[in-house]
């Protein structure tokens, strides 16, 4: 979990000289720290310890892309099933918060299974780019 | 991340300054249970000063409003900004609790 600081920082240094507005770059924060908490809960349970891979670029389509590759046990964040949102506080399910916050925060998410290896590609659409 | 609780009459103002994830959502959640836990059963959440949430702020907030319930006692929010609120609604939250524009109409609730 220590790792986190050091990926958040990149990236959004990152996103940040590339001009990418506020609520741009909270909602790609929230996504990465989703994703990251994911690969370090649950892709390397068995083995303890592995490696996470993150790339960020950003486009002169105006958008921002974002990659998180593990070579844990294979996990396709858009097969799980969202929570049920309607639900009160009593009945209210703890768990499954995270990927419904990835899939609604991100323009675009696809998953791929790759020589052992899961990769998420995200993509934000960006709407302001402060110069 | 900082928590700051006030008593005002018989609510607790549990004002919260920062972020709330991965990393700081376990000790927001044990040091509101502690407060719980010593009788504080109505709490205002003021989140003026929340910079940031992820899911491991709202399962703190979920865990910490399922032991109010046990306890009759209940959470409400004030103070969100746009992209926390945003936040709240997309998990499906904005149903669950109240939400006042300031501390002062927050504490209304309890008074009644």
């Amino acid at each position: 979990m220590e790792y986190l600081e050091t990926f958040r920082s990149y990236v959004l240094e990152k996103a940040e000289k590339w001009g990418i507005d506020q609520e741009t770059l909270f909602k790609i924060e929230l996504v990465l720290e989703e994703l990251l908490t994911n690969v370090i809960r649950y892709a390397y349970v068995d083995g303890g310890s592995g490696d996470v891979e993150v790339e960020c670029s950003f486009q002169r389509d105006n958008r921002f892309y974002l990659s998180i590759q593990d070579w844990g046990k294979p996990f396709d964040p858009l097969q799980r099933e969202d929570p049920d949102l309607t639900k009160g506080v009593n009945e209210r399910e703890i768990g499954g918060l995270g990927i419904h916050l990835v899939r609604q925060m991100a323009d675009q998410v696809s998953y791929n299974r790759e020589e052992n290896s899961n990769k998420v590609h995200l993509c934000f659409q960006i709407s302001t780019v402060c110069t | 991340m900082q928590v700051t609780f006030n008593k005002e009459g018989n609510a607790l103002v549990v004002a919260v300054k920062g972020r709330l994830d991965a990393l700081t959502a376990p000790d927001f959640e044990s040091q509101c249970s502690s407060h719980i836990e010593q009788g504080h059963v109505l709490l205002v959440a003021d989140l003026t000063e929340l910079e940031y949430i992820s899911s491991a702020g709202l399962r703190s907030i979920l865990q910490i409003s399922k032991k109010l319930k046990q306890e009759h006692g209940q959470i409400n929010f004030c103070c969100l900004s746009g992209i926390i609120q945003h936040v709240f609604s997309i998990s499906g939250f904005d149903s669950m609790f109240s939400f006042h524009d300031s501390v002062a109409q927050a504490l209304l609730q309890y008074e009644r």
